[in-house]
């Protein structure tokens, strides 16, 4: 076992590609792989039953420089502003003011992880709406966007793997069936951290559609909100109205009420600069909304000066020349 | 169980009663049917006025409703019927001096028969067998002495006689001799006025023993209910949990099964004659001058249930007596039916005579609409007799509607006679498929499943290992649901039966832990409201004792860390997993072990303490190398130590690990659930 993991230190050495999405930590090669090394030592990834990942692509590492990438989404009230440049942004890295160097728009190809909730109280007319809303999203990528569709109950499921064939995102969902408890949190920290592996030249939008009512997850929401800041896609949530399925069962987890659940999800969304959406009755109206506003972010780029670079940096982004716009980003990200 | 009791059992479950030891003249299921033969309906009828039995009726006199139509009835000669005659008898130490004088009106009773009748003497005691077997009154000699021995099973006993199988060329009456206090039996009044629905015989009780208490009729009776309850008398042996729970009188509810079979129950006092010869002389006249009606359905549907009303149109004030109706099975031969269901006690759903129908009840009249689901069921059960469990669960799996199909099983004979616990065995094969396989309706025919064979397994004695285990395993369904409703009041059951049992205790603490309501404090970090504090320190208090037994020591500690957990006491969750572990660190149960490892991480998590938490959720790994619910905790463990290619290749790891798997997670809330299959299995070879 211990020969695999180590085999998979080069590859990692070897990985310096960047472009980055999201808020992303840039950190050097050197640092970052021995990290990797070390933990792979420890850690037997055959052992688990891991895939060996010796040859798999690392994402996040460019020699010598310290780079962030951070999105940011500028609104007025419904209607996305575009047209900003670097000089438009003020960006406060723990309170310093950095130097944005670069601004795109729109530009990266977008990776859509839509993780869904199918236990018991997902079931009937809205899992059919759910359905369909799904397909609308596939329908409104671009063409160099891609899906990903995992489903949840207690056990989380990868049914249809990054891709941009309709029909195969289609015949997964016809397959999906509801039953079980709820393992939210899990699903949550799991969808963000293997969005994280998808590749560094693009944007990776989780959306997570549940009625909140986790009964099995192993993550508490606390450690959900620590995966959140260590990881660079956005989390948006989409949550149905909760059928009281914890009344007739009893689960493993502790019920939160809809306040409690509702100021997490809040929280998830604003570490990640996602957003929390409920559904009414137009469930695709909601999803593609979700696209939209995503995909009408910007990509601020900036190297960290004047800050240390270990621990967590809080970020605070600013558009001075737009009072009153709705300006929405990650709020920091850890320095490694 | 003995023998006798599982056939009374079966009776009130609409199965006929197979053997009855000591009964030399066993007939077969076929032999007890609505006395109805080539379409020709007989109905026992008395008439009274006031208390008098009114003679010299004649066939005009009656109008006789099926189905609401008239039919031309014509009147048998009843003297000309002979009879069988049952007499039960109590013999149990609860009435040891009055025993030698009840035997000696049971012998005045057996001579009021005539020399063509036959007869048969009962004992009712902690079993119920034939002290004396049928036989023509002609040929009897005096019977006794008996011992005073046991506590009564009077319930069990009645029923069993209203099932006895009973030529078609006779008429059956029963007529018993007790206080009317159950004390052991399976059935409860409720099912003795079941059985008397579906029965033929007439069924006659005089709770004569009441009378010779002190302080008038009923006071006796609460004393002696007192006494059993508190366990001051003798009686109360051999030890309480074998005793019925009385929560309610039920003469009245016995006195209604005596008048379902067109009989009565006597309480002392209501007559003049005090003993029970003259009680029953007086029930035998009346019951010979009782008239017996004739009559071939016409105007009617033939198959189904056909409600019966007769009166005396021209004496209103005549009170008369007969049954309420009869049902006619589909595909059957004339009204011959296989069982109870045809012997017209019990009237359909929704009709006006429908009382306190039963799972067992309706089913019987499930089984004769569906025909076809039973073949089913044969296929299954022959399945499960050759050992193919395989062939079974996929047979039940594809078995079509579950519901109908536990339904048809309580309503058909039983497939072993001989061996019940194999038929109880079974019953939790199909109690599971019904969960798993039938939605809510089969949620809810497996617990009445549950619920109708607890009495079948239920040892007269106190529970022996059968029964433990089998409720072990309806226990470990129940909690498998996950349903309260379902999981809850069997878990109170099998402690009230098995109370020192500590996998039971466990697990109702277990069960409640999960159930426990933190409050909105809690989850918003402001500590345990009052209620929410007392709450927990029970439980922990529970655990506590639970952990004083070696059996269930270590669960118990884990089960405890967890809660502990989860109201913030992290330090003295961590003691605990650590103690639970102590002596090598492992448990037998690798569940139970897996589980102390991954809440060894999320405790280490909790307290930042992430490397050791990576290695604690590793150590769970180790034991279940799939389980996703480490994976997670590890997964955020290594993100956290700044290992981000590790943690995305848990992630992955988890997205596309094989559906197959099971995290020992997910059975945490199911209690003693995960342990099910291998219950199962071991009731199988058990069983064999």
């Amino acid at each position: 076992m211990r020969p695999a993991a180590i085999r998979s230190a080069p590859a990692i050495l070897l990985a310096t590609t960047i472009v980055t999405a999201s808020a992303i930590v840039i950190a050097t090669a050197i640092v970052s792989a021995t990290a990797i090394v070390t933990a792979a030592a420890v850690v037997p990834a055959v052992a688990f039953g891991l895939p060996d990942r010796g040859q798999a692509p690392q994402s996040v590492f460019r020699a010598g420089v310290d780079a962030v990438a951070v999105d940011v989404s500028v609104r007025d009230g419904r209607r996305a502003i575009a047209g900003l440049t670097a000089a438009d942004f003020e960006v406060l890295d723990n309170g310093v003011p950095q130097q944005v160097t670069d601004v795109s728009y729109g530009r990266l190809p977008v990776d859509v992880t839509v993780a869904l909730d199918t236990s018991l109280s997902v079931t009937g007319d809205a899992l059919t709406r759910l359905r369909r809303a799904i397909l609308q999203l596939m329908a409104d990528l671009g063409p160099e966007d891609r899906l990903k569709l995992t489903t949840f109950n207690m056990r989380i499921t990868r049914v249809v793997g990054l891709s941009n064939e309709p029909g195969a995102v289609e015949a997964a969902l016809r397959a999906v069936q509801t039953g079980g408890g709820s393992s939210i949190w899990d699903a949550a920290g799991v969808a963000l951290v293997a969005a994280g592996a998808a590749g560094t030249d693009r944007r990776q939008l989780v959306v997570l559609f549940t009625d909140g009512a986790d009964s099995a997850s192993t993550l508490t929401p606390d450690a959900v909100l620590d995966v959140a800041r260590r990881t660079n896609a956005a989390l948006t949530t989409v949550v149905a109205e909760a059928v009281r399925v914890p009344d007739a069962l009893f689960s493993m987890r502790q019920m939160l009420d809809d306040r409690t659940r509702s100021r997490i999800f809040g929280r998830l969304a604003e570490e990640t600069g996602g957003a929390v959406l409920t559904v009414g009755g137009d469930m695709t109206g909601t999803f593609r909304r979700a696209l939209e506003e995503f995909r009408a972010s910007y990509v601020l780029h900036f190297s960290p000066v004047g800050v240390a670079r270990p621990g967590f940096h809080t970020l605070e982004v600013r558009v001075p020349g737009r009072r009153g716009a709705d300006v929405r980003a990650r709020r920091g990200y850890f320095g490694g | 169980m003995k023998p006798a009791l599982l056939v009374v059992a079966a009776a009130s479950l609409g199965l006929v009663p197979s053997f009855l030891p000591g009964d030399a003249r066993v007939q077969s299921p076929t032999g007890q049917v609505f006395r109805a033969s080539a379409d020709l309906v007989t109905i026992d009828v008395s008439v009274r006025a006031g208390s008098d039995i009114v003679g010299g009726l004649t066939a005009s006199d009656f109008v006789l409703l099926d189905n609401g139509v008239p039919q031309r009835v014509e009147v048998v000669a009843q003297e000309a019927v002979p009879l069988e005659v049952s007499i039960l008898l109590e013999t149990t130490e609860d009435v040891p001096d009055d025993l030698p004088g009840r035997t000696a009106e049971a012998n005045e009773i057996a001579a009021l028969a005539r020399p063509a009748d036959l007869v048969r003497l009962v004992g009712i005691s902690t079993t119920v067998r034939d002290l004396i077997p049928l036989r023509p009154r002609s040929a009897m000699t005096p019977f006794g002495p008996f011992e005073p021995t046991g506590i009564p099973a009077a319930h069990d006993a009645l029923a069993a006689a209203l099932m006895r199988p009973v030529g078609l060329d006779r008429r059956h009456l029963i007529i018993a001799i007790t206080n009317g206090i159950d004390a052991m039996s399976t059935l409860d009044a409720a099912r003795v006025l079941e059985v008397a629905r579906r029965s033929e015989a007439t069924l006659v009780v005089a709770a004569i023993d009441l009378a010779f208490s002190p302080g008038g009729i009923y006071t006796g009776g609460r004393e002696r209910l007192q006494g059993h309850r508190q366990g001051t008398l003798r009686v109360a042996t051999p030890t309480r949990s074998t005793w019925r729970p009385f929560d309610e009188e039920r003469f009245d509810v016995l006195r209604e099964a005596c008048q379902a079979t067109g009989g009565d129950f006597y309480l002392p006092g209501i007559f003049d004659a005090r003993t029970a010869t003259a009680v029953f002389e007086k029930a035998f006249a009346d019951y010979r001058r009782s008239y017996l009606l004739r009559y071939t359905p016409t105007g009617v549907a033939r198959e189904g249930w056909h409600e019966v009303s007769v009166t005396v149109p021209r004496y209103p004030s005549y009170r008369v007596q007969a049954r309420r109706g009869y049902a006619v099975e589909s595909g059957g031969a004339s009204a011959s039916g296989t069982s109870g269901a045809a012997a017209g006690g019990v009237p359909p759903e929704g009709t006006p005579g429908a009382v306190n129908r039963s799972a067992a009840t309706s089913g019987a009249a499930a089984a004769g609409r569906t025909a076809g689901r039973l073949a089913t069921l044969d296929d299954i059960a022959d399945a499960y007799d050759r050992g193919d469990y395989g062939g079974v669960a996929t047979r039940l799996a594809s078995g079509g509607d579950l519901p109908d199909l536990a339904r048809a099983l309580v309503a058909s004979p039983t497939r072993w006679p001989a061996n019940p616990h194999r038929e109880a065995a079974f019953v939790l094969e199909l109690a599971d498929a019904a969960v798993r396989f039938g939605g809510a309706s089969g949620l809810a025919a497996a617990r009445d499943l549950l619920t109708t064979y607890r009495p079948l397994v239920r040892h007269p004695l106190g529970p022996d290992a059968f029964e433990r285990y089998w409720l072990w395993g309806a226990v470990a369904l129940a909690e498998g649901t996950r349903q309260p409703t379902f999981a809850g009041p069997t878990l109170d059951y099998a402690r009230s039966r098995v109370p020192d049992e500590p996998r039971f205790a466990l697990a109702r603490t277990s069960y409640r832990d999960q159930r426990l309501s933190l409050g909105l404090n809690a989850q918003e970090g402001r500590g345990l409201s009052a209620s929410s504090l007392r709450s927990v320190e029970g439980l922990l208090a529970e655990y506590d004792d639970a952990t004083r037994v070696e059996a269930v020591a270590q669960e118990a500690r884990v089960r405890k860390a967890w809660l502990l957990h989860r109201v913030g006491r992290d330090e003295e969750a961590l003691s605990e997993l650590d103690g639970a572990g102590r002596g090598g660190g492992s448990t037998d149960d690798d569940t139970v072990g897996f589980w102390r490892a991954l809440f060894r991480g999320r405790v280490l998590d909790a307290l930042d303490r992430t490397a050791e938490a990576a290695e604690a959720y590793r150590a769970a790994l180790a034991i279940t190398p799939t389980a996703q619910s480490a994976r997670a905790g590890l997964m955020a463990a290594l993100l956290r130590s700044g290992d981000r290619a590790g943690a995305e290749a848990l992630a992955d790891a988890i997205e596309t690990a094989p559906v197959s798997g099971i995290d020992p997670w997910w059975l945490y809330a199911m209690g003693e659930g995960r342990m099910f299959p291998e219950i199962l299995r071991r009731l199988r070879e058990q069983t064999r």
